[in-house]
């Protein structure tokens, strides 16, 4: 009759210690969880991303301030934009100012963590007769900010390859990755420069489909050459264009192993007049007579353009050819060198 | 389990002092030990319920879990790892504090974008918790993610001071950011993807923030019901322990002083100490002073009154299920003919061979009579002695038409002395005797050894639901020890006897019905 009281009294303290031990979980650990796979940049960053550039350029647009564009653009497009600012500016009118419509039909993200970052984006034009525009963004660091690197004007004939949902980010392309491409982005910009000066007789006109834009300067050039008096004032025309390695280039994957890349050329047209002869100052355009400003009247005038190009350079084994899809053709110079010095 | 194993004891303890002649001093004893244990046993009920309640309320968790991080000292920011933010709950509430005056900024984005953004600054890393109220903190790793590329950024902010801490703010890889002075809080839930903290104390002397971090935690009270439903069952078998610990010492009492309150517990205890027939009487009986009782009373009718107790007890509850009218008739059959009757009846319907066919009937409630009075009138026991014979008498002479009545109901075929009708109750041993006449004797001996067989313990298939019922009982009480298995079955081969003076009977019932102008089925 005596083992009760312990066997009793075991089985309550057994019960109260299982009660006390339950209750006192230890902290929680962290779930790092699976890691992060696809673009580093979400579509909602994206978004607010693109919605601070518009913001900013739209600002520095509408108050014609090249200096405003610093904080959200870089590259050629700051260079770009800048200069068309001060041709509006000069001459009062927004005309030539390449719209920018920040409504995007589709962006493409990065998929790499690493800076410099680039995105590009599509916008939706307004109607069949505006061209959309294709915009590449770029974040130099981690402490930057986006900032849109370049834009151009697709072309209307083009369609844009595809590239990988925006959930899961496309490669950038490294400019001197000549190995998974035809040639390398920076080759292929090279080429397609050396391809507008020289034409036929480029060693890349094979490499490099014709389109437009060399359509485009083919006639501009052709009706120089059909102005009045040109003959008789022993004109001569010639325009070269030269890849703007300062200002690189960025590039990039499609889906097709391709690659979309982005880059600016130099080129410049020099209109040559037989000495004495002018270049009239009420036959250029507006963007040149603005950046004519006041400079006399010689036989000699150089325009200075600043191209953007948006070339699609295909996979390595590839048998299509580089092609353009986009380009943005902006006079930023002009020049009236000839020396008047000896005529009366 | 330990409940079972208490219950298990006492039952012990209970047998023991049921079943010991024990003196006073252990009786005593063992009072005191059960008492402790029901004491001790509504304590610890007590106990669990009451920790069951406190762990709803004064023991209840917080439902908010806050940890610090305290700053290392090193480098002016402090970085979380993925998960940590997550850690309890997805929605986490950040704040963060700077001395007086200066600049505190809280930003979260993916752990690239954070520590891409620290770059290669000194930073405090959290890596979980300590324990519920610390978070663990060790010096950060450093990364030079993207470190080339900041100097292709046409602006990108240049190298910070020692001094001077860097500002995250604005920055567009941030979901979500806060700045302010000297404390800021941020809001922030949870999603997918490796998303970390990074606060930072901003500008000229700056240090890095102390950071807490809330959550809400949903709290269960996961011990209440089961502590206070855990607890109430111990409570309630301690106050069960305690009020037999208290009541089992009045009982002994109340019988000693001869007093037996409940019946049925009397009836039934009787059995063990019959049982013994070692013990006949002196202290024992003592406890069981009903049977005792009982006893008094049966001296009359020793034989019958002493049975009737218990086909009583469990023959009623039967007889009372089945809704059977003639259980109680046939009841006496087996009550009574066990003893006397089995010899008397074929005498006696002698001499009340006159007395009344009629009373076939009323014998019925007669019977159910006797056994209702059975015990508490003992001065009937004349009247159960007739009865019986008036009963069996029937089955002689008034046979024909009183069991005719009696059968036709049930047993119409019965003269057609189909073996079917044999195995019918008790009755049948009368019931042969009133189609012998008409019918062959085979017939007649037929049912009857059938009904004796079944009777006597064979489950064949003759046997009825009672007749197997009781033989059951029988054999149940042959193992419990109980009385009624051994005379209850003595008496059924008697009766087969009764059926053989029964042609006589009948051929004398039916003097007496032609005696009297009576046909067959006018009874009726």
């Amino acid at each position: 009759m005596r083992s009760p009281r312990p066997a009793t009294a075991g089985a309550v303290a057994a019960l109260v210690g299982v009660a006390l031990a339950g209750c006192t979980p230890g902290p929680p650990v962290p779930d790092p969880g699976s890691a992060a796979v696809g673009a580093v940049v979400t579509e909602g960053q994206a978004a607010a991303i693109i919605g601070r550039v518009a913001e900013v350029v739209g600002t520095a647009t509408a108050e014609r301030d090249p200096g405003a564009l610093a904080a959200r653009a870089a590259g050629p497009a700051r260079e770009l934009r800048a200069s068309q600012l001060e041709v509006a500016r000069i001459l009062g009118d927004d005309e030539r100012v390449t719209a920018l419509p920040m409504d995007m039909q589709a962006v493409v993200l990065p998929s790499e963590p690493g800076w410099p970052r680039t995105g590009l984006a599509v916008s939706t034009p307004p109607d069949d007769t505006v061209a959309p525009v294709l915009y590449a963004f770029e974040q130099a660091s981690a402490r930057a900010d986006y900032k849109l690197w370049a834009w151009v004007k697709l072309l209307k004939s083009e369609t844009l390859p595809r590239f990988a949902e925006p959930a899961v980010g496309a490669e950038a392309v490294a400019a001197d990755d000549g190995e998974s491409l035809t040639m390398s982005p920076a080759e292929a910009v090279a080429a397609y420069a050396d391809v507008l000066s020289e034409e036929d007789d480029s060693v890349f006109a094979e490499s490099v489909e014709d389109d437009e834009f060399r359509a485009l300067l083919r006639e501009q050039e052709s009706a120089q050459k059909k102005t009045d008096g040109w003959e008789d004032s022993e004109g001569r025309y010639s325009f070269s264009a030269e890849r703007d390695a300062d200002r690189g280039v960025r590039g990039m994957r499609t889906v097709d192993g391709g690659a979309i890349v982005l880059g600016a050329i130099d080129s410049s047209q020099v209109i040559q007049l037989q000495e004495c002869a002018r270049v009239e100052k009420r036959s250029l355009t507006d963007t040149q007579r603005a950046l004519h400003g006041d400079q006399e009247e010689s036989n000699l005038l150089r325009t200075e353009y600043l191209d953007v190009v948006a070339l699609y350079v295909p996979a390595a084994g590839s048998e299509q050819r580089v092609r353009l899809v986009g380009v943005e053709h902006v006079a930023v110079d002009v020049e009236s060198a000839g020396d008047m010095s000896g005529c009366g | 389990m330990m409940i079972s194993a208490v219950a298990h004891r006492w039952t012990t303890v209970q047998r023991t002092t049921l079943c010991w002649t024990v003196g006073p001093w252990h009786l005593r004893r063992e009072r005191v030990v059960q008492r402790f244990l029901a004491i001790l046993l509504i304590l610890a009920g007590l106990g669990g319920a009451g920790y069951g309640v406190a762990t709803a309320t004064v023991l209840r968790e917080s439902d908010t879990v806050v940890a610090t991080a305290t700053p290392s000292g090193d480098g002016t920011m402090l970085v979380t790892v993925p998960g940590v933010l997550g850690m309890v709950d997805e929605s986490v509430t950040v704040r963060a504090s700077v001395p007086e005056g200066q600049k505190v900024t809280l930003a979260i984005g993916t752990e690239t974008d954070v520590l891409g953004w620290v770059g290669d600054d000194p930073y405090d890393s959290v890596t979980g918790m300590a324990d519920w109220s610390e978070l663990s903190v060790v010096p950060g790793a450093g990364v030079s993610e993207g470190g080339e590329g900041a100097e292709e950024g046409d602006d990108a902010e240049p190298a910070e001071r020692p001094s001077s801490g860097p500002d995250p703010a604005g920055s567009d890889m941030w979901i979500s950011e806060v700045s302010g002075e000297t404390s800021v809080s941020l809001r922030y839930t949870d999603q997918p993807g490796p998303y970390v903290l990074l606060a930072a104390g901003v500008g000229r002397g700056a240090e890095a923030p102390t950071v807490e971090l809330t959550w809400p935690r949903p709290v269960t009270t996961p011990y209440l019901w089961p502590g206070v439903i855990g607890g109430g069952f111990l409570v309630l078998v301690g106050l069960f322990l305690f009020v037999g610990a208290r009541r089992k010492p009045g009982g002994r009492k109340s019988k000693a002083s001869g007093k037996g309150r409940k019946s049925a517990r009397t009836v039934r205890e009787p059995l063990e100490p019959r049982n013994d027939g070692s013990h006949p009487g002196g202290p024992e009986e003592s406890p069981y002073s009903p049977a005792p009782g009982e006893k008094l009373d049966a001296p009359f009718p020793p034989g019958p009154a002493e049975q009737s107790p218990f086909p009583l007890t469990d023959e009623d509850q039967d007889a009372e299920q089945s809704g059977a009218p003639f259980p109680p008739a046939t009841a006496p059959a087996w009550g009574s003919a066990p003893t006397a009757p089995p010899y008397e009846a074929p005498s006696e319907p002698e001499h009340d061979t006159v007395p009344r066919p009629a009373p076939a009937a009323p014998a019925a409630p007669a019977a159910a009579g006797v056994w209702g009075s059975g015990r508490s009138e003992p001065t009937f026991p004349s009247g159960p002695t007739e009865h019986p014979g008036a009963h069996q008498a029937p089955a002689g002479p008034p046979a024909p038409g009183s069991l005719r009545r009696r059968r036709g109901r049930r047993g119409a075929p019965d003269p057609a002395a189909t073996p079917p009708a044999a195995p019918m109750p008790p009755a049948p041993m009368p019931a042969p005797a009133a189609p012998a006449p008409a019918a062959p004797a085979p017939a007649a001996a037929r049912p009857q050894a059938a009904a004796s067989s079944g009777s006597s313990g064979t489950p064949g298939k003759l046997m009825t639901r009672r007749e197997r019922r009781l033989a059951e009982q029988a054999a149940r009480r042959g193992n419990t020890g109980m009385q009624p298995a051994v005379p209850q079955q003595q008496p059924e081969p008697p009766q087969p006897e009764p059926p053989q003076p029964g042609p006589p009977a009948s051929s004398r019932a039916a003097a007496w019905r032609e005696a009297w102008g009576i046909k067959d089925g006018e009874n009726r």
